[in-house]
């Protein structure tokens, strides 16, 4: 069975890791809702970033 | 990358600062609960959502802090959820809201739908021409295998990124091994031969350290296989992209077996290594696998009955996986016809 491919960089929009920094490492929110609070209260949108340490 | 690069990249700080940013790690904590709440289907994946949760864009894969710049930018322009999005575009369509159904579509792997709403984000906008037509491109190619898209229309939307003012090098070297890669993969090498051919041509001009560097080492692997039709010289080339004590690792065996497969080349020593990677693998379901692959060495090599002895193994290690049933109703039909 095929295992771990490398695809090329250009494909690797949909298949780029990333280096696992701990959530929150950089003192943003550690949970969801902690994040939506703080967007409600500062105005700003919310961006998550879903991720693993693959 | 995206986490390496958003510590040094002045880009990506300048968008994280207009806006909230959480991080979700979706194997830990509560990571996994909020990624099937949103629908996760793939990593990275981003979401732009309002102080209700609602989502108002989402978007796959990081593809340099310009395009994660962008991203971040559309969201916070246009703060409408994907919904309303939906239906603002059907009552009067705009690029950006054309780019941001792509983005949305793609996120649920719809490659189809992610080509169609950059080809109208195209019509709508030439000036985003080029950016359009590589991600259009890029959509095509994962969307390849499900027959989508035929070869001469992806030939064209490769073209056109080739001959785009903003591609670079790496970029040539990158798409010429994807156009290669289709090409083959639909049974049409000799298309992709010209790609092969203009990859090295711009990796020429490349450092031996660029981003590119494994993407060329594998060009020149199809080169001497492909072109100058040197089999022994594509099997050093290929066994030199392997890391030192590749033999004992198991993935790395099947790995490099399973090139051969592909190729048809080397198969005797392929199945040997594929049986060594079964037997140094620790977990019982890549033990599994690495016979599926030595089971299609020994179907390519004609033994029938081989192939079925190791892909019945195979079963016993992973019953739960159909695929090997398949598996074995084809190398069982295969040797019925050998018989027959």
């Amino acid at each position: 069975m095929r295992k771990n491919v490398p695809a090329p960089a250009l494909a690797a929009l949909a298949l780029g890791l990333l280096a696992g920094a701990a959530v929150a490492a950089d003192g943003g929110p550690a949970t969801l809702d902690e994040a939506l609070t703080l967007a409600r209260q500062q105005d700003k949108v919310l961006i998550i970033d879903f991720y693993t340490d693959w | 990358m995206f986490a390496r690069e958003a510590s040094s990249s002045d880009v990506i700080k300048a968008a994280l600062a207009e806006v909230v940013f959480l991080k979700v790690d979706c194997e830990k904590g509560d990571g996994p609960a909020v990624a099937q709440k949103y629908g996760v289907r793939g990593y990275p994946t981003y979401y732009a959502v309002n102080a209700d949760g609602e989502p108002i864009e989402r978007w796959i894969g990081y593809d340099g802090p310009e395009a994660f710049a962008r991203s971040a930018a559309a969201a916070r322009r246009d703060t409408r959820t994907l919904a309303q999005k939906r239906e603002a575009f059907a009552a009067a369509p705009t690029a950006d809201l054309a780019v941001s159904l792509a983005n949305d579509v793609a996120t649920g792997y719809d490659w189809a739908g992610a080509v169609k709403h950059f080809r109208q984000a195209r019509d709508l906008d030439p000036a985003r021409a080029d950016d359009c037509t590589r991600n259009i491109f890029t959509y095509m190619f994962y969307g390849a295998d499900d027959g989508g898209f035929t070869f001469e229309e992806m030939k064209l939307e490769g073209d056109r990124v080739l001959a785009a003012a903003g591609t670079t090098d790496v970029d040539r070297v990158e798409l010429s091994a994807m156009m290669l890669q289709l090409a083959r993969r639909q049974e049409r090498p000799a298309d992709g031969i010209p790609y092969l051919e203009a990859g090295l041509a711009a990796a020429a001009a490349l450092p031996e350290d660029s981003p590119a560097a494994r993407t060329v080492r594998g060009l020149k692997v199809d080169h001497a296989l492909l072109v100058e039709k040197d089999v022994e010289k594509a099997i050093g080339l290929r066994k030199a992209m392997l890391p030192e004590n590749w033999q004992q690792e198991p993935r790395r065996l099947n790995q490099f077996a399973w090139w051969c497969l592909e190729n048809g080349v080397n198969l005797e020593e392929a199945e040997a290594l594929a049986m060594q990677a079964a037997e140094l693998a620790e977990d019982a379901g890549d033990r599994a696998g690495y016979l599926d692959t030595a089971a299609e060495i020994c179907l390519k090599r004609g033994n029938c009955e081989q192939a079925i002895a190791r892909i019945k193994q195979a079963i016993e290690l992973d019953p739960e996986r159909d695929y090997y049933k398949e598996q074995l109703a084809k190398f069982e039909a295969a040797a019925a016809q050998k018989k027959g």
